[in-house]
């Protein structure tokens, strides 16, 4: 197999697929509302991306490229697989950059373009395409810690405000399953994951391979437990009103009135555009690795 | 040595057996140089030279180590040529560094280094005998590194000096200094310096490569050849490190790093060179952990405050106003009423003008640089806000990210060019443009690798043994339990060594 100049270790793996995640939780409008649909909906939706991308988790724990395996079973299949996950990645870019450049717009530049701000995010993500996935995996562990600092500052502010015993409104199965095809249609990171196998430090190594398939489980529990507790935060601090908000991150920052965060809402916001950026540079990054992978000559795979 | 201009005689000439022929062909190599001093005189009957070079040569070693030596030889006993060069060698001229020479070019490139080329008439070779001495700075304290505890001794213009500096410091049969002639005109020296047992042989190698291809005239300082010792990434972020103090400069050996001193610059190099070295100071490692990382948040912050205060001002002011106290926003519009420009070209235009006073600062004689100082602190800032130029918060801002910018001096001209990035980034799309243009600058220098070793490393890759010295630094006791070197940081050919 031919190795990858580039190498990332399992742990930055696992550190960007949880910042695309979070990411992905904050930027997206959501639809579900407060109560238990929005989080049923949450749960159901990560079952189900857990289940379907399985394959690739238990293929992941022999370290080698997901694409080009199936491609060396059958050209055919892995030529189809490739493309279909490439296709499925580039809706992902465009919906990120729509999501994005939306929230950016909302909640920091109400006066300029989005096309202007969309242009500016594309350029950011073809930039950090074009750096490679060492730089993508050593820059996303900076941006993961820096979210993940700012999103705990704003949940920690916001604990006065938090309620858990707001009356829940009824289940209604209509927006329930709103809620679940947005949830299913926002997330790419498993396809990302597969893409970024062979990157892993010496991949085809039964070790690493187990390195990188726990990366893998380890991600689908903690991208899971955060979109799940940041469904329960958003119902928490904003009740009924979440379902008013289009970003209900954004209220709960501008609710965060401790002396650290007072009137620090927009540079909150900043660090998350920022974190989409991040993963639509990821998502571009993975969907041309995987024709790459399956470009590579059949001794080379 | 390079070809001599006056004259079509190569430097590979081998020296003839006639004293007079090379005496002759050393005008013509040399142009008749008028600093260059023959001595002639007699030994064992046949005809002698001295050579020299004009100040070049300490005087009183020359009269004591060779004329007075030579005036007490018995010279009524006739000897062949080649039976006086061998006296000269063992008996008559004994000398620390002694060398042969056997071609024009030695001949001429050791007397201009200082040496005494003694020639004898009927023998095809010389002797140089090293000599040097010429005017120099002594060792002082350094200029651009000072430190409040350690070492007051800082690197000086003469490479043997900066040598003895280093070995003072590291007495261990494992340094080792590598000297090398670079700079086809100016033969200028460099000194190689490792620990063996601690460099990686392929980043020494990689260091020697590069240094073979460079192919300059003249090297008067290592700034010279320290692009050729940079990466892709050089043209902005510094992947070579600069050093002015000789216990650093053995830190960073110890390090497993290479070392690069230049002959006639107090200004060593070291390689590679990380982004956090920036921030550490020989004080961080005399004065309590404690106090070391209050120290190391101070810069960092003051770093943070330099790049991003004054762009994030304008984009605060300019597109996010909610995010300052109503009593601040007001008297922030009071200030900024009678200004013409908008808040980005004032930040812009106060920033130049404080560039060029601090340029003309430097450049200028030191009293007339103190002020210039004041002429621009205190006058033009008060006037220009007086005529309503620019407001006075504006004048704050950009006095304090000045100030803070000298606490991390290393980082210096980049910061300045970032910071203007970061105010047009800013003041066109407010804490969203300053956001995308650090995630720009965070993927660059993430993508840097310095021989082998991430720019950024051991903060990403995280390495949790030399973590002990990122932000905190820890006590001698945890730091004894272990050397850390380069070899063991994260994602390095180097750790395959």
């Amino acid at each position: 197999m031919q190795e990858n100049s580039h190498k990332i270790s399992a742990a930055q793996l696992f550190c960007i697929l949880l910042l695309m995640r979070i990411s992905a939780e904050i930027v997206y409008p959501t639809s579900g509302g407060f109560g238990g649909t929005g989080l049923a909906a949450a749960l159901t939706a990560e079952v189900i991306r857990f289940v379907v991308a399985l394959p690739v988790l238990i293929y992941s724990f022999k370290g080698r490229s997901f694409y080009a395996a199936i491609k060396r079973k059958n050209c055919f299949w892995g030529w189809a697989s490739a493309i279909g996950a490439a296709v499925l990645l580039a809706w992902f870019v465009i919906r990120t950059l729509i999501c994005s450049s939306q929230f950016a717009q909302r909640v920091l530049l109400n006066n300029i373009s989005i096309w202007i701000i969309g242009a500016l995010l594309s350029g950011f993500a073809v930039y950090a395409t074009v750096k490679g996935a060492e730089a993508l995996a050593r820059s996303g562990v900076l941006f993961l810690a820096a979210a993940v600092i700012i999103t705990l500052l704003v949940i920690l502010a916001d604990i006065p405000y938090m309620q858990f015993d707001r009356e829940l409104p009824e289940w209604t199965t209509a927006l329930f399953i709103t809620d679940l095809i947005e949830r299913l249609t926002r997330s790419g990171e498993y396809l990302v994951f597969a893409a970024f196998l062979p990157y892993v430090k010496d991949s085809g190594n039964a070790k690493s391979g187990t390195r990188s398939g726990a990366a893998g489980m380890w991600y689908a529990f903690a991208g899971g437990l955060s979109a799940v507790l940041l469904c329960v935060f958003f119902g928490a601090v904003l009740g009924e009103y979440q379902s008013m908000t289009e970003y209900p991150i954004a209220a709960a920052a501008s609710m965060a009135d401790i002396v650290l965060l007072k009137r620090l809402d927009g540079l909150t916001c900043a660090v998350w555009i920022l974190a989409a950026a991040f993963r639509c540079g990821m998502l571009l990054f993975s969907m041309f690795s995987i024709l790459g992978e399956c470009r590579k000559k059949e001794e080379s795979i | 040595m390079e070809k001599s201009v006056h004259t079509s005689l190569p430097p590979e000439l081998p020296i003839d057996k006639s004293l007079a022929v090379n005496l002759e062909r050393l005008k013509a190599f040399t142009g008749g140089s008028s600093d260059v001093i023959i001595k002639d005189g007699m030994l064992g009957g046949r005809s002698i030279a001295v050579i020299t070079c004009e100040g070049m040569s300490d005087t009183d070693t020359l009269a004591q180590l060779i004329y007075s030596k030579l005036n007490n030889v018995d010279n009524k006993e006739q000897l062949p040529p080649d039976e006086i060069m061998e006296r000269l060698f063992e008996r008559y001229l004994i000398a620390a560094e002694q060398l042969e020479i056997a071609n024009l070019g030695d001949l001429t490139l050791k007397m201009q280094s200082g040496f005494a080329i003694v020639l004898v008439d009927g023998c095809a070779r010389g002797i140089a005998i090293g000599i040097q001495g010429y005017a120099a700075r002594g060792v002082d304290e350094p200029s651009s590194q000072l430190n409040v505890r350690g070492s007051r001794e800082g690197f000086v213009e003469v490479i043997r000096k900066n040598m003895a500096l280093i070995r003072r410091r590291i007495k261990s049969p494992t340094l080792v200094f590598e000297m090398m002639v670079m700079g086809e005109r100016s033969n200028t020296d460099i000194c190689l310096c490792y620990l063996s047992d601690k460099v990686s042989p392929a980043l020494l190698e990689d260091v020697k490569r590069r240094l073979k291809e460079v192919r300059l005239n003249t090297i008067l300082e290592s700034g010279y050849i320290q692009p050729f010792l940079e990466g892709s990434g050089g043209w902005f972020f510094s992947e070579c490190g600069t050093c002015e103090r000789p216990d650093s400069f053995a830190a960073k050996l110890y390090e497993g790093r290479v070392g690069i001193l230049v002959d006639g610059t107090p200004f060593a190099l070291t390689v590679p060179y990380l982004f956090i070295e920036n921030f550490q100071t020989m004080d961080d490692y005399t004065q309590k952990p404690f106090y070391a990382l209050f120290i190391r948040i101070l810069r960092l912050t003051a770093y943070f405050i330099t790049l991003f205060l004054p762009g994030a001002y304008v984009a605060v002011a300019a597109y996010s106003p909610e995010m300052l106290p109503s009593a601040l926003i007001l008297n922030l519009a009071a200030a900024e009423q009678t200004a013409p420009y908008s808040l980005m070209a004032e930040c812009l235009l106060i920033h130049f003008m404080y560039e060029i006073l601090r340029e003309a600062g430097i450049r200028l004689p030191r009293p007339i640089g103190h002020a210039i100082g004041v002429v621009g602190g205190i006058v033009i800032g008060d006037i220009t806000v007086n005529a309503g130029l620019v407001g006075a918060p504006m004048v704050l801002i950009v006095a304090l990210s000045g100030l803070c910018s000298f606490v991390v001096p290393a980082l210096y001209e980049r910061t300045v060019l970032l910071r203007f990035i970061y105010i047009l980034a800013g003041g066109i799309f407010g804490l969203y443009g300053i956001m995308l243009a650090l995630g720009v600058i965070i993927i660059k220098m993430c993508s840097l690798n310095t021989y082998g070793v991430p720019y950024m490393s051991p903060i990403s890759p995280f390495n949790p043994r030399s973590s002990r010295d990122i932000l905190v630094r820890a006590g001698w006791r945890r730091l004894q339990k272990g050397d850390v070197t380069l070899q063991g940081l994260n994602g390095s050919h180097m750790s395959k060594e």
